[in-house]
């Protein structure tokens, strides 16, 4: 019972670590000088997405990550039971990186986001696992591959 | 005979782990129905096609939505839509913006945190997970709002 116990409040203690509130993850682009477009409206003013005359210049697919761990051990020290507990936070973030690559420095082209997935994971068995991402891939393009269709 | 107590081990971590199951929530962002452009970047095309500099946006509001995404069959099945257009139109409306620029997405610590990391009742494949996604952006007009619009 008492074991369980530990268990359970070593649970808590990971989670209240790895946080109920406040922001996990967040991918921020504002820093890009090209339009990095979400929505089949790309021109103020259009009522109609444009099609691409074109092939695309490149393409991208980056992920922004956190990977939290935890774990706990006992053992008996005499007249105590020690309990250890462990956890981990990593963090990575490369879809700025791959942006970068796809436009090559041009701020000229246009990028085109096609997929934008949030997610989050979690396991808890033996040790518990919490991971949440943001996930980014599309296409850029050069503006004279753009047909608007627009108003 | 230690190695053999150690491949035990580890026969048992795996099986207690793939029991143990796993919960959470993938969807996709998407604005299929919005009414003006959407930029994650401080740039946009303006009417002519051409990137509107910062000097000719003129901010008028700010882009909030949250929302809260569910999966069930450990995040393989997806549950509803998650198309925000509807939020960003009212919202863009409300200041008669004529885009959205430096658009961020976040995934927000949670009440789903907790929920996800039940153990041993994840592994039933109909346990839900989920995830809470919050996006935030700057609405912009691209020619100067007048008084009225300014002031909200």
């Amino acid at each position: 019972m008492k074991r369980w116990f530990c268990k359970a409040a070593a649970l808590a203690l990971f989670l209240g670590a790895a946080g109920c509130a406040g922001k996990s993850i967040t991918v921020d682009l504002r820093h890009f000088p090209n339009p990095i477009m979400v929505s089949p409206i790309m021109r103020i003013g259009d009522k109609t997405p444009p099609t691409f005359k074109l092939p695309e210049y490149s393409r991208f697919n980056g992920e922004s990550s956190m990977v939290a761990t935890g774990s706990q051990s006992q053992r008996v020290e005499g007249n105590y039971v020690v309990t250890e507990t462990r956890s981990t936070r990593n963090t990575y973030d490369n879809v700025a990186y791959q942006i970068s690559l796809a436009t090559s420095g041009r701020p000229d082209l246009v990028v085109v986001v096609d997929e934008l997935r949030a997610g989050n994971w979690a396991h808890a068995s033996l040790v518990a696992i919490i991971t949440e991402w943001v996930g980014v891939k599309g296409r850029t393009f050069d503006p004279k591959a753009i047909e608007w269709r627009g108003k | 005979m230690k190695s053999r107590e150690g491949m035990l081990m580890l026969v048992l971590f795996v099986v207690i782990a793939g029991a143990a199951g796993c919960a959470g929530a993938r969807p996709q962002i998407r604005f299929d129905t919005a009414k003006v452009p959407v930029s994650m970047s401080k740039t946009v095309l303006g009417r002519d096609g051409r990137p509107l500099g910062a000097q000719e946006q003129f901010p008028v509001g700010r882009f909030t939505a949250k929302r809260t995404g569910y999966a069930i069959a450990y995040s393989f099945a997806q549950m509803g839509p998650f198309d925000f257009s509807e939020e960003l139109n009212r919202q863009v409306g409300e200041v008669k913006g004529d885009a959205v620029v430096n658009l961020q997405v976040s995934t927000e610590k949670s009440g789903c945190t907790c929920l996800n990391i039940m153990p041993f009742i994840q592994a039933l494949p109909l346990y839900p997970g989920c995830v809470e996604v919050s996006l935030e952006g700057d609405i912009i007009r691209a020619s100067r709002p007048t008084g009225a619009a300014r002031a909200k």
